[in-house]
């Protein structure tokens, strides 16, 4: 939904995707030790197998993008994990374009790593409250799906003045599903603080 | 020199819970055994002991394999002396293909490319899987994936196979296959140690039964720690069916000093008594027989505690 | 729920023969020449390329436009609004006007830039069947390696491929557990929690299956790196094919640099 077909964007754009999606994987990669790639692509294939699912909410059929639960989780290694799925979505079914896995994955990964920093940080703050993964679950889930829808009206409106309504359209169409996504990483984060916090990425 | 040394190894769980408490062994090159417990007994965490990828930093050389002391930093290095089979399957094929998942042990321990693909060719011949290198692992049938993952550690020629429930969850054939492979790796001199709660298999694969619960609570052949019932009951286990049938004989008056532990023992055992009674066997039903019979039946019985422990209706 | 790209990797066609490095890297060239053209003539004779190229590997055509249905949804929004607006904008030279329509020379400027944007994404995606859809999943990740992706990529690849079958299973017998209790998935925040909760679930099993794993990788040897037997090799044949394509992809280019093919001067 998020991630962009072919031939849409303006060259320049796409191509200055694959650059920089070059540069942060080739950073990402350096930071990860090579005892997590059997962790990170299991955990990376449930991310994929979760985006599958979709169901009826409200009027609209959804599914979750999780790329803020991504970031929550994996923290840095939430963009190659997001880079991995897309590129196996795009082969395995043809959803979004060839030449813009590079933008998609900086749509969706880098507001993946900002809700990463968000959780990290607001997980220090004494707010006295008890869950406070669920407070910085919700922000970093729903703030990452915002950023994206985000971003990707950017790219649209930039490309030219014939996309200014297809930019709108597509952002407030995104509108419930930032909602979901916010809920869902909130219950998330407080169900894993209980049954797994190892999961949580607070490093 | 002994395949498996271990000596005083304790470890406990991360989140604070003991999982092994002094445990000692040793097991004899060639030897098979069983190692049989209940749930939650630290069955599996003593298996992933055995070659290092669990350790205890309150017992660093609790474990010697073959000689020498098992080094947590070396786990690349061992699985030419111990392969272990994990009970999922699932664990194990990881790779896409079949062929590369039986190849990717010897390839790691730096084996030549044509020992590899013979390797890879006896190990699923042995496993009854002949042909199946070009398979993808996720479309094979519980059995054949059980079967696919003793074959990706035969592959790196281990001097001793551990294995976790391999006759678990599997259909009556399958099972049979996989006790037949086993038996095969017995008689081939492979040093098993082998997890089950499959106690009618133990008979025909294992000279030798370890029971564990946290720490060893029993050790011995095969016979001696199936008639020690009063630990084995302890332990939440059972003897084989067969046996305790026969135990029931014994009520209505069958003569055996020796109870026997599997189908052909007691085949064996039941020619030779009518053998010996001119073609005849002798049951007879007294007064005291009922009450022997349920005390014999009630001797290996487990229910009825919930309900008398948990004390509410 | 997981349908397979490559149903038809058994099918013998001369795209299934030929080396998957030469096949990925030119088909992909072709893929980024044609999102590149800016040329409704180019893009439509670059679709027809395609159409040649999956006919040549005997992928059933049904298979794929199953699969191109979705993409002509996704981007059919584009096809409906951009005419639209833009001929609501700016009405440019009228050329006629019927019942109170007008069609004006930006009109059908527009409609034609949002036709190539179709097709473009159209031809994009037919062009994966014969890239990836000719020889196994498992084939192409090793093909990836043999261009020499890092190498921690290419095993996240291979990894994660296995593991998305093993979890959608899990997942299907989650949810079958929730069925058998009475769970109906509706339009509510119930159905949004009691799913959220299934989904944590399956991360946390799946975190613990990740360690079984990493155990049984380090039980057979894992150090870091991942090798199989298979081997690719290229002969003549397979060069002759990726120079016809990559050739192909150049020649695009090539003209629509030389600004041959143009109809509409803007596009």
């Amino acid at each position: 939904m998020v991630h962009i077909s072919d031939g849409i964007l303006d060259p320049l754009l796409w191509e200055s995707g694959w650059v920089i999606t070059a540069i942060i994987l080739a950073y990402t990669l350096s930071k990860m030790k090579i005892e997590d790639v059997p962790k990170l692509s299991v955990i990376t294939a449930a991310v994929f197998v979760a985006s599958l699912i979709h169901f009826q909410f409200g009027p609209t059929s959804v599914h979750f993008i999780l790329n803020g639960f991504a970031g929550v989780t994996l923290g840095l290694l939430a963009y190659p994990c997001i880079f991995v799925a897309l590129v196996l979505q795009c082969f395995l079914f043809q959803h979004g374009g060839v030449t813009t896995i590079g933008i998609n994955t900086i749509n969706m990964g880098v507001p993946a790593l900002l809700a990463y920093l968000l959780f990290k940080y607001g997980m220090r703050f004494d707010l006295g409250i008890k869950q406070k993964e669920i407070l910085f679950g919700t922000l970093g889930g729903g703030i990452a799906v915002a950023l994206a829808v985000l971003f990707l009206s950017i790219e649209l409106a930039t490309t030219g003045e014939e996309f200014f309504e297809v930019a709108i359209f597509v952002a407030t169409a995104h509108i419930p599903i930032i909602a979901i996504e916010a809920i869902f990483t909130g219950i998330t984060a407080g169900f894993l603080a209980t049954v797994q916090p190892e999961l949580l990425c607070r490093r | 020199m002994a395949a498996i040394r271990v000596h005083d190894l304790n470890y406990t769980y991360p989140d604070g819970t003991a999982a092994l408490r002094n445990v000692s062994f040793v097991i004899e090159e060639g030897e098979s055994v069983a190692l049989v417990g209940p749930n939650g007994a630290g069955k599996s965490t003593l298996l992933l002991h055995l070659n290092g990828i669990l350790h205890s930093t309150e017992s660093r050389e609790a474990v010697e394999i073959l000689g020498e002391t098992v080094d947590p930093k070396k786990v690349h290095k061992m699985p030419k002396k111990i392969g272990i089979v994990f009970q999922n399957p699932d664990d194990m094929l990881f790779m896409p293909l079949l062929g590369d998942d039986v190849a990717f042990g010897p390839i790691n321990l730096g084996v030549a490319k044509e020992e590899v693909k013979r390797r890879v060719k006896d190990s699923l011949d042995l496993v009854g899987l002949a042909g199946y290198e070009e398979r993808v692992s996720h479309h094979l049938s519980g059995g054949e994936k059980k079967r696919a993952a003793i074959a990706t550690v035969l592959s790196m020629e281990p001097e001793i196979i551990a294995l976790d429930e391999p006759t678990a969850n599997l259909d009556p054939k399958s099972r049979a296959e996989l006790i037949d492979i086993l038996r095969r790796l017995k008689g081939a001199g492979k040093t098993l140690i082998i997890i089950t709660h499959d106690v009618n298999a133990i008979p025909e694969l294992a000279d030798r039964v370890i029971v564990l619960d946290k720490t060893v609570v029993a050790d011995g052949t095969t016979r001696e720690v199936f008639s020690d019932t009063e630990t084995l009951l302890a332990a939440g286990l059972e003897v084989p069916t067969i046996m305790q049938f026969f135990e029931v004989l014994q009520a209505f008056g069958y003569p055996c000093d020796v109870l026997p532990l599997s189908v052909e023992g007691a085949a064996r055992n039941l020619t030779q008594t009518m053998e010996e009674g001119a073609g005849h066997i002798h049951l007879h039903l007294h007064e005291h027989t009922h009450r022997e019979v349920n005390s014999a039946l009630g001797k290996y019985r487990h229910h009825h505690r919930i309900a008398a422990d948990s004390g509410h209706p | 729920m997981i349908s397979e790209i490559d149903r038809y990797a058994g099918l013998s066609s001369p795209i299934h023969r030929w080396d998957p490095r030469l096949r990925i890297v030119s088909i992909l060239a072709l893929i980024f020449s044609v999102v590149l053209l800016y040329n409704l003539t180019l893009v439509t004779i670059g679709m027809i390329f395609s159409i040649i190229l999956v006919y040549l590997s005997k992928i059933p055509f049904s298979f794929v436009l199953d699969r191109l249905k979705l993409v002509f949804v996704l981007v059919l929004p584009f096809f409906l609004i951009i005419p639209f607006t833009t001929m609501g904008t700016d009405t440019g030279v009228e050329i006629a006007r019927f019942y109170g329509i007008t069609l004006s020379y930006r009109g059908i400027e527009a409609v034609g830039f949002a036709a190539m944007i179709v097709l473009k994404a159209l031809t994009s995606v037919m062009l994966i069947f014969p890239m990836i859809g000719t020889s196994r999943m498992d084939i192409t990740i090793k093909a990836l390696e043999g261009l020499h992706l890092p190498n921690k990529l290419v095993q996240m690849f291979a990894f994660t491929y296995r593991y998305i079958f093993v979890l959608d299973d899990e997942f299907v017998r989650t949810e079958r557990s929730l069925a058998s209790r009475g769970f109906k998935r509706r339009g509510d925040l119930y159905t949004l929690t009691t799913v959220s909760k299934a989904i944590a679930m399956l991360f946390v099993k799946s975190y613990e299956r990740a360690d079984r794993v990493f155990y049984a990788m380090r039980s057979k040897g894992y150090s870091g790196k991942v090798v199989t037997l298979h081997e690719f090799d290229s002969g003549r044949q397979d060069w002759i094919n990726a120079i016809a394509v990559f050739g192909f992809a150049v020649l695009l280019q090539v003209a629509a640099m030389s600004g041959a093919f143009s109809i509409y001067g803007g596009i």
